[in-house]
């Protein structure tokens, strides 16, 4: 029993320094999740768009329309790039993304409003880019309704209300809104650690692809004239693998929580052991779902290229940016067997939002359903691979040569 | 992905309540919002905690609360303040509900107080190019093409490193009359085609939606066209400089990966450090996306979206030219090495 163990250590262990000796395994199991960790996060580093450039064509031009362009360039949200004199000239600024939308001021603005009329301003955003129309939306429809807001006010106490009546009347039931878990609204918080729980699924994907998974007898320059545990039994050498990849994946939790969310100033609400609960379900699943992925690539290659292209899908499957109750059944099931679906709803609500494991058990629950369904695949693929292999040895068949051929070409 | 966006905007957004006011007003704002097709309101939780703790489990987006008295104070003109704590960590439903409870509590509002008189300015709003604000055209667009953008550099990658990785450059370069160009171009030229012939179709049917004028779609092809040849020229010049399979696929997923991220579509580049905005110019999507954004203006956005064709092309050109030099040294070296194994 204790050989066993032993045994079962020293392969783990074996394992682990294969990610620090083979060059493309230092890239993928310890660069990757750093360098992403970092460069991913550089375009948010303001993490709000401010002052995003807007401009306004003023018809009327009076005294009231400019009134209305000093307040919206007093606004956070925009800054006032131009006036136009017509809304072609706003439209080509538009197409060349000089302003990211405008708002129209009608002839006879301010004289409408004085006459007592009801006037409408046109308020026109770039439909390509709907998150920087919600700022200029905002901030435009903002000021539109204080500047009418006084107008109001001053029409209610002319007909005899109190000044803090016309107030009340002008608005009855007021609304205050609340952002939680990212009070400043950032971009990054609310993008940057869905994608590093991507890139952790991801890098660990696909460094188990060129490592080969659970294989046995692997021909690798960094094992040679040290491989004496390549052909140890199956199960010791499944399970003393997936934990040097488990254990070594829980150094990025560590970073990430001390390193990375300080330095992006990410929400940080989570503790380490909580984390490292959650880190035994997510690295769990994905690293037996990468032991059994592994044994069906037959270039160690391979899975960077697959699992690179299937990163964007798998990132929106997730239902980080939209809900998941919103797509097609189809893409639901399909989402159901990716650890991120899981991983990324449960990671943002235990390190943004402050979750309990309790809170995020449902999805732990299913990491774990996940985790045993992907061990049982690849324990039974693996283990029919050494049995064909075992028959090879014993009979020499030919059929059985081509497919070991098709299954241990990795060197 | 198009089928994943194919319910263009999200609906019954569960949000949960607490009512602390039993009165007329209170239900009458849960009726109005209950009619919604925008939220869902079948939570009601006993306290803010309890809600609390629901937007944590993911179960709710969104909880209104509605204050003691709230009817009292309303009528008595002493303005009842309603709060909605919304989950900022999913900011597209955050935005979605905040704009339905405020647009449903200001018309209850409204008809509450009778001697209120309508809004003297009032705004519309108008988005050019995507008139429903369909997540189709805002994203699901940019998506299919970052998605182009990291599989034809990997796949470009895997296709003119194949050669090299498999010990057959000799056979490739004697096919190809000992010419390196011929032979890059005999890989790079129907690889172009491919690619390009797949965007379009998948284009024509992601936009079928939307009819595109004559000209929208011949800007857009060619800036798919110059789009793919410039990822193509990218992938030559990784394999062409580290002349290895494995260094060339990491360069173009660390390139490629997180390209749309820096195109500036859902973060504007205006925002983004100086050296991120360098970096994003360098990227063929950001140039396409360009291309294809001013499209969204109608005729207005044709020169701007030449513009971009225009750089696009300037890359197409250098990487290309650095692709060609670096292999032409690769092709040799391995065909060397090869001759004298």
């Amino acid at each position: 029993m204790l050989d066993i163990v032993k045994r079962f250590f020293k392969i783990a262990f074996r394992e682990w320094t294969l990610f620090y000796t083979d060059s493309l395994a230092v890239l993928l199991l310890v660069v990757a999740s750093l360098i992403y960790a970092i460069y991913y996060p550089l375009p948010y580093m303001k993490e709000i768009s401010e002052k995003v450039p807007a401009g306004i064509v003023d018809l009327d031009r009076t005294a009231f329309s400019r009134e209305l362009i000093r307040m919206a360039d007093a606004t956070q949200d925009i800054s006032v790039y131009k006036v136009y004199n017509t809304s072609e000239e706003a439209r080509d600024d538009l197409a060349g993304e000089k302003i990211y939308g405008y708002m129209e001021i009608p002839k006879g603005y301010e004289s409408e409003v004085r006459k007592g009329s009801n006037v409408t301003l046109g308020v026109y955003g770039h439909g390509a880019f709907l998150m920087l129309y919600r700022n200029v939306a905002t901030a435009f429809s903002t000021v539109a309704l204080t500047q009418g807001a006084t107008v109001k006010v001053k029409r209610l106490v002319a007909r005899g209300n109190s000044l803090a009546e016309a107030q009340a009347i002008r608005d009855p039931i007021p609304v205050r809104f609340y952002n939680m878990f990212n009070g400043i609204n950032g971009y990054g918080a609310y993008v940057v650690p869905a994608v590093l729980m991507l890139v952790l699924q991801q890098s660990l994907l696909i460094g188990i692809s060129i490592l080969g998974g659970p294989r046995k007898n692997r021909h690798f320059k960094s094992l040679r004239g040290r491989d004496q545990h390549e052909d140890a039994p199956f199960f010791l050498r499944y399970f003393g693998r997936s934990a040097a990849y488990l254990v070594h994946y829980f150094s990025f939790i560590t970073i990430y929580h001390f390193g990375i969310y300080n330095i992006f100033g990410f929400p940080q609400r989570g503790d380490l052991f909580t984390l490292f609960a959650f880190g035994l379900a997510f690295f769990g699943a994905v690293v037996n779902m990468g032991m059994w992925t592994a044994q069906f690539f037959e270039r160690r290659e391979t899975g960077m290229q697959i699992f690179l292209c299937l990163s964007i899908p798998f990132l929106f499957m997730s239902g980080f940016s939209w809900p998941r109750s919103y797509m097609p059944e189809w893409i639901q099931i399909l989402g159901a067997f990716i650890p991120t679906t899981y991983a990324i709803p449960a990671w943002l609500a235990l390190e943004n939002m402050g979750a309990s494991l309790k809170d995020v058990w449902h999805y732990i629950i299913d990491l774990y359903l996940l985790g045993g369904f992907y061990l049982i695949l690849g324990l039974t693929i693996g283990k029919r691979h050494d049995f064909i292999r075992h028959v090879w040895e014993q009979r020499g068949s030919q059929r059985l040569a081509e497919h070991l051929k098709k299954f241990h070409p990795f060197s | 992905m198009s089928q994943l966006f194919s319910y263009e905007t999200p609906r019954h957004l569960s949000v949960g309540v607490v009512v602390e006011d039993m009165s007329q007003l209170s239900m009458r704002i849960i009726q109005g919002l209950r009619a919604s097709s925008v939220v869902k309101f079948d939570t009601v939780c006993e306290d803010l905690p309890h809600c609390e703790a629901m937007l944590r489990q993911g179960k709710i987006y969104a909880v209104l609360y509605i204050p003691a008295d709230m009817e009292k104070d309303a009528l008595r003109s002493e303005t009842p303040k309603l709060s909605l704590y919304v989950n900022a960590q999913s900011m597209l439903t955050g935005n979605l509900i905040s704009k339905e409870i405020r647009s449903v509590v200001g018309a209850v509002g409204a008809k509450l107080e009778k001697k209120n008189i309508p809004e003297p300015i009032s705004t519309e709003l108008h988005t050019i190019g995507n008139p429903t604000s369909s997540y189709i055209f805002f994203l699901l667009i940019g998506i299919i093409a970052a998605i182009f953008h990291i599989v034809v550099m990997s796949c470009g990658v895997f296709v003119f490193s194949w050669p090299f990785r498999e010990k057959t450059t000799s056979d490739w370069y004697y096919a190809a009359n000992q010419s390196p160009v011929i032979a890059v171009l005999g890989r790079y030229v129907p690889l172009l085609f491919v690619y390009w012939l797949e965007f379009l179709i998948i284009t024509v049917l992601v936009r079928h939606a939307v009819p595109m004028s004559n000209m929208e779609f011949y800007v857009i092809a060619a800036g798919e066209f110059l789009m793919i040849a410039a990822c193509l020229g990218m992938s030559l010049s990784f394999v062409g400089v580290s002349g290895s399979m494995r260094l060339a696929t990491s360069a173009a997923g660390v390139i490629g990966g997180p390209a749309f991220a820096f195109t500036g579509q859902t973060f504007p580049l205006l925002a983004m450090p100086v050296f991120v905005q360098w970096f994003a110019f360098c990227l063929p999507l950001t140039h396409f996306l360009r291309a294809q954004s001013a499209m969204f203006i109608g005729d207005v956005g044709i020169s701007h979206a030449m513009d971009s064709l225009q750089i696009l092309g300037g890359q197409v050109i250098f990487w290309l030219l650095l692709g060609i030099v670096t292999m032409t040294h690769q092709i040799k070296k391995y065909v060397r090495a090869e001759e004298d194994a």
